[in-house]
């Protein structure tokens, strides 16, 4: 193809990416707003505007675009307009300290790298959608400034460096195997399939699943809240959607491989749940219990049946965590929550207790929420794998998936637990109205979606076989 | 309307709860009238249910279900796995029947138990009112997912009504009871799947293959995809057993936390003594119900051949758990505590009932379900009338009541005389049937040892040993409290207290001076449950 050709390619599949192109520019229209001194509020308004604008402008056309470097499918449609969504709520979060322009402006560059990742079909332009999102993370991370949050920073820049390092090494492996960087060209030889599995660390890394997941606790910890908010899901769900798109490229994978993936996500699940018990600060919880959901996703990436129950997982999860972390921000003052500064804060606000009560039964999936219908769709899905494979691992992570919510039970339930049964604390604490709004939106979808998941087939048409 | 009696049923509490949104906290009167009268409109549909209710309906275990509503709730096409479709789908059978009256009876106690409450009454009746909702919920659904999400709704608000109006521990008996019990519905989850992935539904037409959650369909081996991993001639097995004896167990195991039988019972005392009043009457005499509700309706009736297999072990779980419970109760200091241990030993009985699979045993094992709800309930009020006055309950603190508080004494004696099984009081025909068909069962298909219905006898002893003691102990003699102040104090039943025994007590003599009332439409049913049992029992252990 010569150069007009290209050009010509280039300027037909321009407006696939529009909405890519509304943010980018846009995240710059915020850096010359900060210079020109426009409040926060402005600059919040201006970003929500943005991230509408660019839900409104995903492309419904499907294919491979940009000279085959770009898929548009079902599936890159509905996180196109999931991953802004999250990222809407987590803007319209209480207003702090650490926010300005330039916080908002990394947000939105992370979420360009991640929505790239989701229509990546060349192993370059993931690449370096990885490391436009990564290095966003690293910075949001340390926003606070303080020692917290600039160890969360380093930890999470020198575990992402090497995971990275080590994923680059793996795509020269998967070249020098396939002589090609797209996915398509992807066949399965003994080196290809090293350097597929050196390649899925740095997507691993980037959805804290073990043993990888060794900088979630300490970076949720330290970084602030509602950047907690957006790295728990949007690069997560991105990384976990690159995953699943691989996966069922490179379609039927190894026994080896699926076995791997499975034990790993055991992993996870059983270190998750049990890392959980002990904290005492909340967001430290809700990192391992992260964890232990990225051992829920992962299995899902596996197969294609589980479009489905993939699909549902991610946008409950999103909805959970957006919803938990933005009930932690709102109990923030300074510094971090823990457990014993919500005692007895049920008597004078039983409602958000109520709503305390709801999100964390859904992140344990208990029914009459959301995260019942994700668990049960997953477990299902699990069902079908194991009879269809009559693998033990799949028997193994059906029982361990189930039991662990009790587990989860336990640490989910502590904040419900200290805000209703512990004594009364002074601690006096106002709510906006129209944050509690906001609140109250996110947890009764929670309960809508139990009720009537089928609506979600409506947003996202899934592809019929 | 009586086309839709069940929804009501259902729906009439939790509108209620709902409908207590619109006052505020401190109308506390208001919001006690609410509740009793939500309480007492379903208690009217409850008693229409069971007039107009047909006991000889139906022929065989699959359509004796009456009041069938169906209203197609969730269906959604997943990809591969097919099309999820849940419906709500309710129905009783002449076991529910009595379960569903047993619930908005004791609810009704119950609120006129709680009438004396004082502390965040807006909370604790919205709570109590949908538990109520959701107990009658899971004693009519039809959809196993239906009853999963009954099951599990019920925990929430007893965790809260455990946690927050508990005595000094209630914190850890909340938690405690809630972990306990989760596990148990988590392995039902996961059966629950299981069996939705084996089962198709037979209402479309042959070789569309639609899964259904629907409980009536699963009870139908003939619903099975062939080979699929739960059919009857599965090849699937799991630790050298097969897969439906696994899935068998572990329903087993799921309700048998929930009954609790020994040794997964230690939820069951704590939760017990830390609970206030009311609600140890709504544990002990509805929740406990559920355990072995989900045993005859889900665990039994969908895995017949796995029932006929283990019966024995079951029976033996039972004996396990007479004997454990009744020496644990003979050995407690605190009169709650021995009361909580009497109710895993009753709980027993039923197992015992049950696993013998015979009509007799199994109806008595129903009929003792029925009758604890009332004896259980009228135990823990009696606890109730003694820790109101003193604010204790340990029983070498108080003797010779019987002088001071005849009334109290004469309800304690009747009640405490019904649970040792006296002739003439419904604990007495529960016990009577269970033995009947523990001694039947040995010979014929199932061999039940001789030695189980020895056993029981010996729990039976047991049970008139520690409730005479406690009568000797606490009532005859001469009158002494360990307090000065309690003897101000210690003052007969009042107008409330005996407005909440008496229809207890009229039930408990009723039942067991003419134990007809509940066993005609009992009787019925548990001929079809057994004939179900027995036939597929035998089928798949024909070679």
């Amino acid at each position: 193809m010569d150069l007009q050709q290209q050009l010509i390619t280039i300027q037909q599949d321009l407006g696939l990416i529009s909405s890519e192109i509304v943010l980018m520019v846009g995240a710059m229209g915020l850096l010359i707003a900060g210079l020109f001194k426009v409040p926060l509020f402005g600059i919040k308004s201006m970003a929500a505007g943005l991230l509408v604008l660019a839900m409104w402008l995903v492309p419904t056309t499907q294919g491979l675009f940009f000279d085959q470097t770009l898929l548009r499918d079902d599936q890159t449609y509905f996180l196109s307009h999931l991953l802004p969504m999250a990222t809407l709520v987590v803007v319209m979060f209480k207003f702090q300290k650490h926010q300005n322009y330039e916080f908002y402006f990394l947000m939105i560059s992370v979420l360009v790298g991640a929505m790239f990742m989701l229509g990546a079909n060349n192993f370059l332009i993931l690449y370096i959608a990885i490391e436009l999102t990564s290095y966003g993370s690293y910075l949001l991370t340390g926003f606070r400034f303080d020692r917290l949050g600039s160890e969360a920073s380093i930890k999470y820049l020198l575990f992402g460096g090497v995971s990275s390092a080590v994923m680059i090494f793996g795509i020269s492996l998967l070249y020098g195997a396939n002589l090609s960087l797209y996915f398509q060209a992807f066949h399965l030889t003994p080196m290809s399939a090293i350097g597929l599995l050196l390649f899925m660390v740095g997507l691993l890394f980037k959805t804290s699943v073990v043993p990888f997941h060794l900088w979630t606790p300490a970076t949720y910890e330290g970084a602030p809240t509602d950047a907690v908010a957006f790295l728990s899901v949007v690069p997560k769900i991105a990384g976990f959607a690159v995953l699943y798109h691989i996966l069922s490229l490179v379609g039927h994978l190894h026994p080896f491989v699926i076995d791997l993936i499975l034990i790993l996500a055991i992993g996870s699940i059983i270190l998750g749940t049990l890392g959980a018990l002990l904290q005492t600060d909340v967001k430290r919880m809700l990192s391992y219990g992260a964890i232990a959901h990225s051992g829920m996703i992962l299995p899902l990436c596996l197969f294609e049946v589980a479009l489905g129950a993939f699909k549902y997982y991610v946008i409950i999860y999103a909805i959970m965590n957006v919803t938990a972390f933005l009930f932690i921000q709102l109990h923030e003052r300074e510094g971090n929550v823990s457990f014993s500064n919500l005692a007895g804060l049920g008597a004078k606000h039983p409602f958000m207790g109520f709503l305390s009560v709801i999100w964390s039964i859904s992140l344990v999936g208990l029914p009459p929420t959301a995260g019942f219908i994700a668990k049960f769709f997953l477990f299902s899905t699990a069902w079908v794998s194991y009879l269809a494979s009559g693998s033990g691992y799949w028997m193994a992570f059906i029982v361990i998936g189930v039991l662990s919510s009790t587990v989860a039970l336990y640490f989910y339930l502590r904040l419900p637990y200290f805000y209703f049964f512990k004594p009364k604390s002074d601690l006096k604490l106002t709510f906006h109205k129209m944050h509690m709004l906001l609140l109250t939106v996110l947890t009764i979808s929670l309960i809508y979606l139990f009720l009537q998941p089928d609506i979600l087939d409506k947003f996202a048409p899934i592809l019929k076989p | 309307m009586s086309a839709h009696l069940l929804s009501l049923i259902i729906l009439i509490p939790i509108i209620g709860s709902i409908s207590l949104l619109l006052f505020k906290e401190r109308q506390t009167q208001s919001i006690k009238n609410v509740a009793l009268a939500f309480a007492i409109l379903q208690m009217i549909f409850a008693v229409w249910l069971v007039v107009v209710f047909d006991v000889n309906f139906g022929t065989q275990m699959t359509d004796a279900f009456q009041f069938i509503e169906k209203v197609n709730w969730i269906s959604m096409d997943v990809g591969t796995l097919g099309t999820f479709n849940i419906a709500y789908l309710v129905g009783v059978d002449g076991i529910s029947v009595w379960l569903v009256f047993l619930t908005s009876f004791i609810m009704l106690i119950g609120i006129i138990a709680s009438w004396k409450l004082k502390q965040q009454v807006h909370s604790y009746f919205m709570l109590y009112l949908l538990l109520s909702g959701s107990i009658v919920g899971c004693f009519v659904a039809l959809d196993f997912f239906l009853f999963y999400l009954f099951f599990e709704l019920m925990l929430l608000p007893m965790f809260f009504l455990i946690g927050l109006w508990g005595g000094p521990r209630k914190s850890y008996a909340s938690i405690k009871f809630f972990i306990y019990t989760l596990i148990g519905s988590l392995l039902i989850l996961i059966v629950m799947i299981g069996l939705y992935l084996s089962v198709k539904s037979p209402d479309f037409p042959e070789g569309q293959i639609v899964h259904t959650f629907n409980l009536i369909h699963m009870m139908n081996p003939d619903n099975f995809i062939p080979g699929s991993a739960l059919a009857m001639d599965t090849s699937w097995t799991l630790f050298g057993m097969p897969m439906r004896w696994i899935a068998f167990l572990a329903l087993l195991l799921g309700f048998a936390i929930k009954l609790p039988v020994v040794p997964f019972h230690t939820w069951l005392p704590d939760a017990h003594v830390e609970a206030s009043t009311p609600i140890s009457v709504v544990l002990a005499a509805l929740l406990l119900k559920v355990g072995g509700y989900g045993l005859y309706r889900v665990a039994f009736s969908i895995f017949p051949e796995a029932a006929v297999h283990f019966g024995t072990m079951i029976a033996i779980l039972g004996v396990i758990s007479i004997l454990y419970g009744g020496l644990n109760a003979m050995a407690q200091q605190d009169l709650k505590r021995l009361i909580a241990y009497s109710s895993v030993a009753h709980m027993g009985f039923v197992l015992v009932g049950l696993g013998s699979l015979t009509v007799e045993g199994a109806s008595g094992g129903v009929f003792q379900m029925i009758s604890h709800g009332l004896i259980s309930a009228a135990s823990f009020l009696i606890v109730g009338v003694i820790y109101d006055r003193t604010q204790d309950r340990t029983i070498e603190n108080f003797s010779g009541l019987a002088t001071k508080l005849p009334g109290y004494t004469f309800v304690v004696v009747l009640v405490f005389f019904a649970s040792l099984g006296l002739p003439g009081l419904s604990g007495f025909v529960g016990e009577l049937m269970v033995l009947m068909g523990a001694f039947q069962a040995n010979g014929g298909q199932l061999i039940l040892p001789l030695w189980i219905g020895g056993a029981v006898i010996v729990g039976i002893l047991i049970a008139s040993a520690y409730y005479l003691w406690v009568i000797q102990r606490m009532f005859f003699g001469k009158y002494w409290v360990r307090e000065e102040r309690w003897l101000v104090a210690m003052k007969d039943l009042d107008l409330r207290e005996w407005i909440l025994f008496t229809p207890l007590i009229v039930g408990i003599v009723v039942l067991g001076l003419y134990p007809k009332v509940v066993l005609d439409a009992m009787g019925h049913t548990m001929q079809l449950f057994i004939t179900h049992v027995a036939y597929y029992g035998q089928l798949a252990s024909q070679p």
